[in-house]
């Protein structure tokens, strides 16, 4: 063994006392692995996509520091990747590792569970050379590296790699890094997208739901560290850092961006303290209908044009899941979703039984025809695909047409669906439910902030929101967000089902929240890519004929705001006004831009609606109700802000980074993308794992950051930042800028420190009235 | 004679260009027509707002071209036309993106094996025109079709070639491009279906094929190249077909086959939607898993390594194939330059330079040697310098004559000429119909000047070699400039004649 080895490899296994100068010792290696790990990109496979802050590490910095800080880090490597080492990373590894985490594109993979580094020398070992000199070198190298643990092969190259080449410093500010750091964190950026990705399914083994995955990312790093060594230990190119963005450009950048944010602010705020104080008193005037929306930007437009329409009706907003965290799963699937913010764990869990589940004629043949259509999408598996494709020329050309011309294909649902496929009646089995008090809870803490003292409506409906579209690989990125990207119909529907039992209502009678025995909840559903609006099935609930028809009145009119809300979202992003362009954009396999996400989110208004009714907003704020008259113990507000805040700045700082820097944090175009391992994108058939948000998803955002306009109570408001410390962080460093508007007199004040007690410091404090 | 490299312009007014058609060329026409159309509709809006909008259907209208000008060809010259066109578009579509090194390259390892094989086919023409054995030209076709078809020898291409827009890979490499090579061998299939021999040869090709496309294909864990592999293994079952005799069934094959890819490509992303409710096919391959863990484990890294057959390729041309093509098409050429068909000569050389260009770039030498590359490394002796500098320049011409010269020669210049030829015809319906449908395929754009896809290359690697090209290339637009103007009188005598 020992005459394989290289010779610098002899000088590390004398034991030494003490390091020699400038060596870097395992610890510290270590140490930096953490540092790494934290800063990896954190985004979920694709299945399971929710916005999340790509920032989030850097949270612990003023946005002027942070941000330069994160840009750089995924940007300047410092490490100039040669043609070579590019294509032994595309050839080699690419391969390799996408075939260690696939889940279920490969039909035959002997790799499942294998550990990555023992997996990894099998792979080099069983590879025949070929004339391949770097796997010539690498085969060598395996001799006496494979039974070392990586940590000290990692530690082994670094210090060999950077004593043998002259690490420029370079006035970006990895500058204060250590060479064997810099060195390091090349090899790991090099490939950010892969190695992001094995770090976060070593943290969450839930996320490869199909493959048990042993993987570290210590072993990935020694590979990767084997690897560039052996492309050619020679080659030097690893000293030209790439410094493609400085410091003062991002500063630049960003102050550009808070300027227009501030001007943003202040207009809106100016609007609203046009409004007279009288009509920020809510009115509490009995109505027929009430709506709870989610709190989305995108349900803003159809809120306003709700109560312009009809006056009558009051909207309120808040989280899509209802407060309901629940896993569910339907009855054929092979696995559930969970349906609720992704930090919050569900309680829950529950099988969704469709009524076309049960086989009735209808279902057989619909399930025959989608046996077809599944044999025809998984052909490339199919025994028969032979026989496939010589009965495809009968009907395939059908499909096509169908699929490439969205008008038609909309015209055959509509003959072929009807109306049952707007209201698909569901009924949820459970497996572990929820008891009478857990129950009470989620309605008394999601009606409680809404302020409804005894104004309840007749009727009130639960919107839940969805997008369905079609061929869209980001499609869990358009859902509700607060439902863990998936549809927030179910949750309204369980909701309901909660709010609507007698037994409910007595414990929170009790609680002395009292809710008429007249008022009935309604559970709906808003499609916003196809923009439909339907009343969802309410099992166990039958409805007399005059409650029909109001309710059918009722959706008559919420439809017609939808057709305006539907108007003024194509004018506002396509400056075309025309209705009816929804429906096709959803089934049309061939949009890239089904709907226009989170695009120009800039606010987030915590208040009551009387705050905001006036105003036109223009799909730019979160709606979260809120009313401080009914919450004298703060519960409320922190109920809104803890779950409502985080959710609101991970899609405004998502949506931020890959529109304002898209070379560091954004996915470049969708046109040439490939789905690689069923877990990520790649662009064309190998390259890195793409990050963050595509070019066509934020080509119409203007980056914004996220203004928090908080109507509450001073004492309320700092001890809610102050117990959640991401939302001190996040407001302290002015990640989102909070402006607090008084409920008694109106004014409004900034928020910048609020770790501080209130009213002892005063320096520090530095809150300024506006 | 400059005006003989003027491009199809002037090509078109060979005799040896023709026509012919049946009801089944007019169906295959149509049949192409409307696959191009649902690609259109759906690019159409998936590639709204990139900054090539217009380069790639005007690339698509070429593609189209080509493929009707294949479809209708009456003999190889003509087929050849439509061969080369849909190449060159290929070619150009996968490095759509030429900011991603990646899909340059790709694109010209793509382009060396499509050339490879197109000197066997150009020598399949010249054999045919001058009476060559039926069977050597039959030989010689199935070799020319082999790479573009991705056959088995010659299949690593096909999965390096999806780096462009999803459209095109549905279309060229799921779809249309990819059988225009088993649709030639029917075309003409009095040319090999006599001799027993070649039969078997294209049985045993394609078994080679279907087997290797299987193997690798259930290996890959991405969704592109386990399409990419799954459309090889096709392949191989109508070249068995096509050697069986069968050439009905694998006209079906191909017909169906193409439609499947096009659906499966077009609809992948909707894999992400599927997920987790992906309710297993009943007897799918994913059943026989147990199956597979029979099959020895080191087999499964062969295959995920696709069995080195890029390497061996490479090995070998380095070794051997490089020096015995260059002297085989030396020789074709010296003993050919008396016969009347001298395009094809000229033709020849100007493949030949493709080719040597693109294994060059391909072998990294373009990155630091400059043009001189050969004098220097492994390359045998200085004749071989010379003559990649000669074959520089004629690369120039080939650059013009595809691509930069101007697009109306090649694109108006084919309209022109079969709307005289449908005027003047007193053919039948069928035969107008076909002409018709070539003719409404021939768009153009002003795009064609930016599709400087070999400069944006060499200015990446080496500026000195790019401006020098561009010193060539400008000194070559003058003289064809002059001789385009001189010659367009005497061509026209000579249509009038």
């Amino acid at each position: 063994m020992s005459s394989t080895e290289p010779v610098f490899v002899a000088r590390y296994r004398t034991p030494i006392t003490a390091p020699p100068q400038g060596y870097a010792t395992r610890a510290q290696i270590q140490a930096w692995i953490d540092q790494i790990k934290q800063e990896l990109p954190t985004q979920n496979p694709m299945p399971y996509f929710v916005h999340n802050n790509p920032l989030q590490y850097w949270e612990q910095w003023p946005v002027d520091e942070g941000m330069p800080r994160a840009v750089i880090a995924y940007e300047n490597t410092g490490f100039y990747m040669s043609r070579r080492k590019r294509r032994t990373m595309e050839d080699l590894l690419v391969p390799f590792i996408s075939a260690l985490m696939d889940q279920g594109i490969s039909l035959w993979n002997p790799l499942e569970g294998s550990a990555l580094w023992p997996a990894f020398w099998e792979y080099i070992n069983s590879t025949l050379i070929f004339s391949n000199p770097v796997l010539k070198r690498l085969k060598t190298a395996g001799v006496w590296a494979r039974d070392r643990d990586p940590l000290s092969l990692i530690a082994l190259f670094v210090n060999e790699r950077v004593s043998r080449v002259k690490v420029p410093t370079n006035e970006d500010t990895l500058q204060s890094m250590s060479p064997q750091e810099r060195y390091l964190r090349g090899i790991v950026f090099m490939c950010k997208g892969w190695s992001g990705m094995l770090n976060n399914l070593n943290k969450n083994p839930e996320l490869s739901p199909f493959r048990r995955l042993q993987l570290d990312l210590e072993s990935w790093i020694a590979i990767l560290a084997v690897t560039e060594w052996h492309v050619d230990a020679n080659d030097l190119s690893f000293s030209q850092a790439a410094v493609r963005v400085r410091q003062d450009q991002v500063v630049e950048e960003l102050n550009k961006i808070r300027e227009e944010t501030r001007s943003l602010r202040e207009e809106l705020l100016g609007k609203i303290s046009e409004i007279p104080p009288t009509t920020l008193i809510s009115e509490d005037t009995a109505r027929e209908f009430q709506f709870l929306f989610c709190l989305d930007d995108r349900e803003e437009a159809i809120r306003r044009h709700l109560e312009r329409l009809h006056p009558d009706f009051e909207t309120f907003g808040t989280l899509g899941f209802f407060g309901v965290d629940v896993t569910l799963k339907g009855i054929h699937d092979d696995i559930g979703f969970a349906h609720c913010p992704p930090v919050i764990q569900p309680r829950a869990s529950g099988t969704v039984v469709r009524e076309t589940d049960q086989m009735s004629r209808r279902a057989m043949t619909l399930a025959y025809i989608g046996e077809w259509r599944r044999w025809l999408n998984e052909s490339r598996f199919s025994l028969f695909e032979p026989v496939l494709a010589l009965l495809a020329p009968l009907f395939v050309p059908l499909l096509l047409l169908t699929y490439s011309s969205p008008r038609f294909l909309d015209w055959l649902r509509t003959i072929l669906n009807g109306r049952t496929f707007q209201r698909e009646k569901v009924r949820f089995d459970w497996n572990r439910g929820y008891s009478l008090e857990q129950k009470a809870d989620i309605v008394q803490s999601l009606l409680g902030p809404l302020g409804i003292k005894d104004h309840w409506a007749r009727w009130v409906v639960l919107v839940g929101h969805q997008s369905e579209m079609a061929n869209n690989p980001f499609v869990k990125a358009y859902g509700c967000g607060a439902c863990g990207g998936q549809s927030g119909r179910h949750n309204a529907q369980v909701f309901c089902q909660f709010v609507n039992d007698p037994l409910v209502r007595a414990v929170l009678r009790n609680r002395g929240l009292v809710i008429p025995e007249s008022t009935s909840f309604i559970p709906a559903v808003h499609d916003l890519c196809s923009e439909r609006f339907e009343l969802s099935h309410l099992p166990q609930r039958i409805f007399t004929d005059s409650e029909r028809q109001a309710l059918q009145q009722m959706r008559e009119k919420v439809q017609e705001a939808v057709v305006a809300s539907e108007a003024e979202k194509f004018e506002l992003f396509l400056g075309r006004r025309k209705s009816g362009m929804a429906r096709g954009r959803s089934s049309d396999w061939s949009e890239p831009r089904p709907e226009f996400g989170h695009s120009r989110v800039a606010f987030a208004i915590f208040g009551p609606r009387s705050l905001s009714r006036s105003l036109n907003l223009e799909r730019r704020s979160f709606l979260v109700s809120y009313e401080p008259s009914a919450d004298p113990d703060g519960r409320h507000l922190k109920y809104a802000l803890m779950n409502a805040l985080p959710v609101c700045a991970n899609i405004n700082l998502d949506y931020f980074t890959s529109a304002a820097f898209p070379r560091a944090f954004g996915s470049g175009t969708k046109v040439n993308m490939n789905v690689a391992a069923g877990l990520g994108l790649t662009s064309g058939t190998k390259s890195d794992l793409k990050i963050g948000l595509p070019k066509q998803m934020v080509d119409y955002h203007q980056p914004r950051l996220l203004s928090a306009i908080i109507f509450a109570r001073k004492d309320q408001l700092l001890s809610v930042l102050r117990d959640g410390p991401r939302l001190a962080k996040l407001v302290e460093n002015g990640w989102i800028h909070c402006t607090r508007i008084d409920p008694d007199t109106g004014a409004k004040e900034e928020i910048r420190w609020v770790n501080t007690i209130q009213g002892t410091d005063s320096d520090r404090q530095a809150i300024t009235a506006l | 004679m400059i005006s003989e490299f003027a491009a199809p312009f002037f090509y078109m007014f060979h005799p040896f260009f023709q026509f012919e058609s049946s009801s089944l060329l007019v169906m295959s026409g149509l049949y192409i027509t409307f696959l191009t159309m649902v690609i259109v509709n759906y690019a159409r809006r998936y590639l709204a707002g990139e900054s090539r909008y217009v380069g790639f259907f005007f690339l698509l209208a070429n593609f189209y071209l080509g493929m009707m000008i294949g479809n209708f060809a009456a003999n190889l010259t003509t087929f050849f036309l439509g061969w080369e066109l849909v190449g060159f578009t290929s070619f150009f579509l996968i490095g759509f993106y030429r900011e991603n090194p990646r899909s340059l390259e790709n694109s010209l390892v793509a382009l060396a094996y499509y050339k490879f094989c197109d000197l066997f086919f150009m020598i399949a023409i010249l054999g045919s025109e001058s009476g060559m054995g039926s069977g050597w030209v039959g030989l010689l076709l199935i070799i020319g079709t082999l790479s573009k078809s991705a056959v088995f020898p010659f299949s690593t291409w096909l999965y390096k070639a999806l780096e462009g827009p999803t459209p095109s890979s549905s279309i060229f490499y799921g779809g249309l491009a990819l059988h225009l090579g088993p649709w030639c061998l029917i075309k003409f299939m009095p040319l090999w279906m006599d001799v027993p021999e070649l039969r078997i040869l294209l049985c045993a090709l394609g078994t080679l094929t279907a087997l290797y496309g299987f193997l690798v294909g259930i290996t890959r864990s991405d969704l592109k190249t386990s399409l990419g592999f799954a459309s090889i293994s096709q392949i191989g079952l109508i070249y068995i077909e096509l050697g069986l005799g069968w050439t009905n069934l694998a006209a079906w094959h191909i017909a169906g086959h193409i439609l499947l890819r096009t659906w499966n490509y077009l609809r992948m992303m909707s894999f992400f939607s599927e997920f987790g409710s992906l309710r297993r096919v009943p007897f799918a391959l994913k059943d026989l898993t147990p199956i597979f863990s029979l099959l020895p484990r080191s087999l499964y890294y062969h295959s995920l390594n696709k069995f080195y057959l890029d390497h061996i390729l490479r090995y070998v041309f380095k070794r051997f194939l490089m020096v015995a093509w260059v002297l085989s098409t030396v020789a074709v050429m010296s003993s050919l330059d008396s016969r009347t068909f001298i395009d094809a000569i000229h033709s020849c050389l100007i493949y030949l330079a493709w080719s040597i260009l693109a294994l060059g770039i391909e072998k990294d030498y373009w990155s630091h040697r400059g043009i001189f590359f050969v004098t220097r490394g492994s390359f045998p002796g200085r004749g071989m310098a010379i003559l990649s500098v000669a074959s520089l320049l004629l690369v120039a011409f080939a650059f013009f004559i595809h691509d930069f010269r101007d697009p109306f020669a090649d694109t108006f210049g084919i309209l022109f000429c079969l709307c005289a030829l449908l005027l003047r015809s007193g053919k039948s319906f069928e035969y107008q119909a076909a002409l018709v449908l070539i003719v409404t395929g021939a768009p153009w754009s002003p795009q064609f000047f930016l599709e400087d896809h070999f400069l944006v290359h060499f200015w990446l690697h080496s500026k000195i070699d790019c401006l020098m090209l561009l010193g060539v290339m400008s000194i070559n637009t003058i003289l064809l400039f002059q001789s385009v103007f001189a010659s367009v009188g005497e061509q026209s005598e000579g249509v009038s004649r």
